[in-house]
This record gives C-alpha cells, structure tokens and sequence, in this order.
C-alpha cells in the first residue's frame, strides 16, 4: 500500500461547540467507532507495528546493557566516573580496595553511589534521548504540531497522545524490571555472606527468602549461568 | 520451596573489615579512667550504610524525561518524569526491602555479641588488683554461704 494512500491518513475529530451539537445523536458510538478505525489505519503502518521490537533493541544496546547493582565492580568504569576519592588510585589499586573482601565499607558504599549515578546518566541521556530521537523521526511527518508552542496534553491528537502513553507504559516498566532485579541481586549478594554461618541457615529470615512467593532470586538461572 | 537458597555461591571471606578497640570514655567531673570496646566503623553505622544502597538505587531511576516532553518542550505536564516504582506500596518491591534490611541486620548480629563479650572484660581491666582480690573473696564467701545453707537443710531434714 503506497504510503501517499488516504487508507493510512488519520482522522483527526473536528472539534465542536456544544451549540453547535445536534443533539445526543453526536455522542452514538458509531461515531466513536469511525474515529478509532481511522486512528488503527494509521498506526498499522510498518514502522508502528514494528515498534516494539525496535523499542526493545534500543533499550537493550543502552540500559539493558548495565545493572543497578553489579559486583565486583568494574574498576576501570569506577575511574571513569572521576571521583575525587578515587582519582589517585591506578586500577589495580581501586580493584583490590573495592573487590577483595574483607571490604572497607565505605570505599564499597561509595562505588556503588557511583555506579547508580552512572545508571541514571545512562538511563537519562542515552536511553531516553534515543528513544526521543528516533520517535521524533517516526511522527514528524505523521502529525501535525507546533513544538515551539505552548500545549496542553489535550491539545496533541489523540493517536500520538496514545502512542505517547504506550512509550511512558513501556519504559515505567523498564525501570521497574531494572529496580527489581537490582534488588534481587543485592539479596543474593547479601546472602552469600550471611549463609558462611551455618546457624543462620535455619534463621526466620532465611525461611521467609526460602518460602516467601514475592521474592524470585532466580536462583537456577543464575547457577546455570 | 520457592528459593532453593544452597543454589548460593557462598563466599570465602566476610564482607566488612569492622576493627574492635578500646576506647577511653570521658566521664565528666570523674577523675577515674573508664574505657570501652568500640567498632570502626560504628555497627549502626555500617547498618546505615549497607541499606542507603538501596535508597541510591532507586535515586538512580528518578527525573528521567518523558518522551511527550522532550518532544514538545513547551508542553505543560503535571509530572515531566517517568513514574519511579514505589518500594513502600508495591508489595514485590516492599518484600525485597524488608528482606535486605534483615539480612544486613542479622549479619552483623555475630558481631555485636562479639562486642558485648568485649565489654564484660572492661570492668576487671578498670579495677585495681587489691580491688579484684576483694572482690574475689566476696563471690567466694557468698558462694560458701550459699552451699553452706542448701548443706544445712539437708543437715535438718536428715536429723527429723
């Protein structure tokens, strides 16, 4: 279907006074139904449909490529961070402070205060910013706008307000799947201490991680891995 | 059994360097010295420290753009960030807290009995050597009075 073909324009409701109205005859879901069926021709376009599988290679090359919480640290990412605690240090130096245990707990505090400051930046300007980038490409020729107005969210067509809604959806859950297995990772990593002592094995905490339904530490993954 | 936890990698060493030593206390208007085992870093503080990884983690994921507010810099939205999860509500989330906060707590449990042990010492440490003698013959005086009475009843009974 040629991209120029009206079936792929979209229905844009004219909007009306309420004098203007006949009557209750303009609220029937007929109407409501037209404007959908015009709004779904559009977003079945290639590129929409392809959407989600582009989103998902984007976020993989740029988030998805870190974690909240890694240990051991990469000591050379730790330098790049230039921090005045550890400029000094060459990276063998800063590898055997933050990565040999018994650690000093604040050199570990801090090297993880600055390894979620890197997620955020990475999270921020890379992955946020490509997506921007790229859905700007998408619907600049879709829609019709004026970015250097002032807008309210009811002012944008309703399709791209949809479109927007599903990217806030998708990446909500991006940075929930991230916090959740950050979480994750910082339980095990904990109980890979706490478990030495063998006492602790049949402690009430330990019997809740063993039989609590909330907590997935994807224990069997991670031993395959 | 939702978590197999022997599935673990256990490691070899315990994670925190904390270094006991003897403190001196200042006693205001006491000339007499008392002292005090102490950890460095403090165990409340550690305890502090280990959990505010968490707090740091989900910092990282606040004020990230929504796309509608890049894309449209004038546009006026309620809140331009994306919504960060919420650890207090989501009960996921609030489980995973719960739990980390435990377990920083329970480890370093061994090391605040090791601690209290420490400071049953100090007060023989404080005390002169005349002062231990005395108290020494005390415990054992009452020790013998104490076994001397439970003697004496038995003495009793066997005389009815």
């Amino acid at each position: 279907m040629p991209s120029s073909s009206p079936a792929l324009t979209y229905f844009k409701p004219q909007h009306r006074e309420k004098s203007q109205l006949d009557g209750i005859q303009d609220y029937n879901m007929k109407g409501v139904k037209v404007e959908l069926d015009h709004n779904s021709l559009l977003l079945m376009d290639e590129k929409y449909i392809k959407l989600p599988q582009f989103l998902n290679s984007l976020t993989l090359s740029t988030i998805g490529a870190h974690r909240l919480f890694r240990y051991p640290f990469d000591a050379s990412l730790l330098l790049a961070q230039n921090c005045k605690e550890f400029r000094k240090s060459t990276p063998q130096e800063l590898d055997a402070a933050v990565n040999a245990f018994p650690l000093q707990h604040a050199k570990f505090v801090l090297a993880q205060k600055l390894m979620s400051k890197y997620f955020h930046q990475v999270a921020k300007y890379r992955w946020a910013e490509a997506i921007q980038k790229e859905i700007w490409g998408f619907v600049k020729d879709d829609f019709d706008f004026d970015t250097g107005k002032e807008l309210r969210e009811d002012e944008i067509d309703p399709v791209l307000l949809r479109l927007f809604y599903q990217l806030k959806l998708y990446m909500q859950t991006v940075i929930f799947e991230h916090f959740e297995a950050a979480l994750r990772d910082y339980t095990r990593f904990l109980l890979s201490f706490v478990l030495r002592d063998p006492d602790m094995r049949e402690a009430r905490i330990v019997l809740d991680v063993k039989f609590n339904p909330w907590l997935r530490l994807s224990l069997k993954e991670n031993a395959r891995a | 059994m939702v978590n197999d936890v022997e599935l673990i990698p256990l490691q070899r060493k315990p994670m925190i360097r904390v270094a006991a030593l003897i403190a001196d206390l200042d006693i205001p208007g006491k000339v007499t010295k008392k002292q005090k085992v102490v950890t460095q870093p403090e165990l409340d503080t550690v305890h502090k420290d280990l959990f505010s990884v968490v707090p740091d983690m989900h910092g990282a994921l606040q004020e990230i753009d929504r796309i509608d507010g890049i894309v449209f810099p004038l546009l006026q939205l309620r809140d331009p960030f994306l919504q960060v999860p919420d650890a207090k509500r989501n009960e996921k989330l609030a489980q995973y807290v719960r739990v980390i906060e435990k377990l920083i707590d329970q480890s370093l449990k061994p090391t605040r009995r090791e601690l209290q042990s420490l400071n049953a010492f100090i007060p023989i440490f404080e005390k002169r050597v005349d002062n231990i003698v005395l108290d020494l013959k005390k415990r054992s005086f009452a020790l013998q009075q104490d076994l001397g009475s439970d003697g004496g009843g038995d003495e009793g009974k066997a005389q009815d």
